[in-house]
């Protein structure tokens, strides 16, 4: 699979590709919009746990099943998988997606919530306006193949000290099984909080583009920006200093 | 405590997190932890609100109001185990003989 960095912006209502290479065979797996319903399903699938282990604390976060069921429920064409008789595996039975193997729906499940807070080099530069998180992704269309995308801008306004509590309230909550001193801590899903405090403090972004222009009207990004970006620039905005 | 536990519910481990935490903070080889995390984040935050409230407003829940409860009997418990040094007033663990920051000899050893 090669892909490409680039400044351009990101297609935010494209429908996405994946392209994946497997024992130098070319796949494309097509997908119909991931809706904020479709990621909110997936958040809540993630287990977030941590176990002591020889004295040590060990986390863990399991996402695989959730991944899976993502692309299963957004999937909507793959090309690149031929039967026997040279059909594409989509028009050789209805049960298509479940035959594409497991690993390349997790390895395109990974590939479709990849981003990351882009950390440049350099000493950290601030807005006297507002908080300014950057971010970068991997996004794939059919018309510009997978690219990186970089210099994903989002800016907010201040947090309050109670949407700090908020966020800082979701972050302890947790169950423990098996006992208070050897059991597995569980820890709550926070995303939802995070996606709130993203539409109400949110002024301004930069990088996407809808229907090809980029988007300043704050209530086409609380309902266009994908979830999972939501999610990854708030959790930044409170994240501690390394 | 065994089965399922909802940390923020259990005053009496949130308690002996915090205690421990407290310890924690004077010793420079922090001893192995002995409960399970969510104790210990759960005490991160009732101490971040601690000090919050201090300075605004907040409201709280059923729970942070136990919670900070819960904070305040540890850190009692931690005072009454590590008093203060009459000279620079760093606490330092009842039996110490010198103070940890300014090496003031202690009486409580010697009694």
């Amino acid at each position: 699979m090669e892909t490409t960095q680039v400044n351009a912006a990101l297609p935010l209502d494209a429908p996405r590709m994946v392209e994946l290479k497997d024992r130098n065979q070319d796949f494309r797996l097509f997908f119909r919009p991931i809706t904020a319903a479709d990621w909110k399903k997936f958040f809540e699938s993630v287990v977030v746990e941590s176990e002591t282990i020889n004295g040590n604390s060990v986390q863990s976060v399991e996402w695989n099943a959730g991944l899976v069921e993502l692309v299963m429920a957004t999937l909507n064409k793959a090309t690149g998988y031929k039967t026997r008789d040279g059909r594409e595996l989509q028009e050789a039975t209805e049960d298509w997606r479940n035959k594409i193997p497991i690993g390349h729906r997790l390895q395109a499940g990974n590939i479709l919530q990849r981003v990351e807070q882009q950390k440049d080099e350099g000493p950290l530069v601030f807005d006297p306006e507002a908080e300014t998180v950057t971010l970068k992704a991997m996004w794939g269309t059919e018309a510009d193949g997978m690219r990186e995308y970089s210099g994903l801008v989002h800016r907010f306004k201040p947090a309050t000290i109670e949407q700090q509590k908020r966020v800082f309230r979701a972050r302890s909550q947790s169950i423990v099984v098996g006992g208070s001193r050897t059991g597995k801590t569980i820890y709550a899903n926070r995303r939802d909080v995070l996606l709130g405090i993203y539409d109400e403090n949110i002024v301004g972004v930069d990088g996407y583009s809808v229907r090809g222009d980029n988007f300043t009207d704050l209530d086409q990004v609380r309902l266009q920006m994908d979830a999972s970006h939501k999610v990854m620039a708030a959790e930044a905005l409170f994240a501690l200093p390394e | 405590m065994q089965g399922v536990i909802q940390v923020a519910k259990d005053r009496d481990g949130v308690q002996a997190a915090a205690l421990e935490m407290m310890v924690e903070s004077l010793s420079k080889t922090p001893p192995k932890r002995k409960l399970s995390d969510g104790y210990y984040k759960m005490a991160e935050y009732l101490f971040w609100l601690e000090g919050t409230k201090e300075i605004t407003q907040v409201a709280f829940t059923a729970d942070e109001v136990n919670g900070l409860s819960a904070l305040a009997q540890a850190r009692q418990e931690f005072r009454a185990t590590h008093p203060g040094c009459p000279r620079c007033g760093a606490a330092n663990h009842f039996a110490s003989f010198s103070c940890r920051k300014c090496r003031h000899e202690l009486q409580g050893k010697k009694k």
